[in-house]
């Protein structure tokens, strides 16, 4: 009887672990109310068109001599691939890592314009990095795993399942197990990446994934990593993997 | 005079190095600790944090709090002139009727201790066993020993399902 019971237990646990990968994705934005909702379909009055604006007004910019993004993908970036867009984090054969889009740009702003290199998630890049998405508005993401990547993907998967700070909550808490429940006012949401960078009523700026993590980090009442670090990489990634199959929204309103 | 001067200003360096020196050790030494026993099967601290007693009324206070204990975030409460209570936790009502003010104290120490998966953060559990904490908070519990006790009593006068 208790052979079976255990034999019962493992069986479910088994499916469990099969089952609970991850759970179907669903936007932030469906957890917004319909005004807000608005706000983030109409051109004129989403707060994070100007961010756009910004980003393809770099995008043509170019120092003397040198290229400007334009100059290869078109000056509105029309010759850019939105599938390609929507694969971000991706490994990137000729620097046998992964990039992030914002390190995707970065690269082509050091290597192919040489011009000079910006911190992660500098304004600029920030800007950039809204424009070249809001490109892909409505692709599906698709953010794949391959032999080289596993590694980081599954420290993300790590981290994400970790406990941190006073608060000692792991990502995996919230934004899966008690999604879309009441946490007093505000009602939990998958945290799904499809919106980002978006603007944020709360800090009143379009905010990167990364400046994202580092609120998070603040609620918690942990030690934040630095924006561009591994680990904030690793994290991107496997919510990235999370998310496939959403539409890209930036630039998302969110609270 | 000019010698005068300096050495006055070394005295307050060394002041200030001094109560540095002393609030540190305040904070190592400020951490009551406490013994884990079963009750009933169930995870229990049967003596008071620091041999503190509780004060319900401020207890109240507290648990609804955002600032500090906020127990409303994440559990409905027999309160209801306030609004947004949380859906996470189970609901409060009536918990004096199910557990003991020993069972309540464990599980608001540190509720991993009753189940390893909780959310819920702990509330007296040692500074050192928190993931990078954060600077300002180094050293700290999430309440005080005299905080988890009024909190305590005050959740043992909810004897109404």
């Amino acid at each position: 009887m208790k052979f079976s019971r255990m034999v019962l237990g493992w069986l479910m646990l088994y499916s469990m672990q099969i089952n609970a990968q991850f759970p179907d994705p669903v936007s932030g934005y469906d957890f917004l109310s319909k005004d807000i909702q608005e706000i983030q379909d109409d051109e004129f009055l989403n707060p994070g068109m100007p961010t756009v604006e910004l980003g393809s007004q770099i995008f043509t910019e170019s120092e003397a001599g040198e290229k400007s993004c334009g100059s290869c993908h078109g000056e509105e970036g029309e010759l850019l691939n939105k599938n390609n867009i929507a694969s971000y984090p991706a490994y990137q054969p000729a620097y046998e890592t992964v990039h992030t889009l914002q390190e995707r740009i970065h690269a082509c702003w050091t290597d192919k314009q040489d011009r000079f290199p910006l911190l992660y998630d500098d304004p600029k890049l920030i800007a950039l990095e809204t424009f070249v998405r809001s490109l892909a508005r409505g692709t599906e993401i698709n953010v794949e795993v391959n032999e080289q990547s596993r590694a980081l993907y599954q420290q993300g998967e790590q981290l994400y399942k970790k406990r941190f700070g006073q608060m000692a909550m792991t990502c995996h808490h919230c934004h899966v197990q008690y999604q879309g429940v009441f946490m007093r006012g505000r009602k939990l949401t998958q945290g799904q990446t499809n919106g980002f960078p978006g603007y944020r009523f709360t800090s009143d700026r379009v905010t990167s994934l990364h400046r994202r993590f580092n609120e998070c980090f603040v609620e918690l009442r942990a030690e934040p990593f630095a924006t561009g670090s591994q680990e904030y990489k690793a994290l991107e990634y496997y919510m990235g993997v999370m998310s496939n199959g959403l539409k890209i929204e930036t630039p998302a309103v969110r609270f | 005079m000019g010698l005068a001067k300096k050495n006055r200003n070394f005295s307050f360096l060394f002041l200030l190095l001094l109560s540095g020196a002393l609030s540190q050790l305040a904070k190592a030494d400020s951490y009551c600790h406490w013994a884990l026993v079963s009750e009933n099967g169930l995870p229990a601290i049967e003596k008071p944090l620091c041999g503190l007693k509780g004060d319900a009324h401020r207890g109240k206070k507290i648990a609804i709090d955002r600032g500090m204990g906020n127990c409303l975030a994440c559990h409905a409460m027999p309160i209801p002139e306030e609004d947004f209570h949380g859906q996470i936790g189970p609901p409060l009502h009536g918990v004096a009727l199910r557990y003991s003010e020993a069972q309540l104290r464990a599980r608001i120490v540190d509720a991993t201790l009753v189940n390893p998966q909780s959310i819920m953060p702990g509330f007296y559990r040692h500074p050192d066993k928190h993931h990078r904490l954060a600077f300002r908070y180094e050293g700290k519990t999430f309440l005080s020993a005299q905080h988890v006790e009024d909190v305590i009593t005050y959740l043992l006068t909810f004897k109404e399902q």
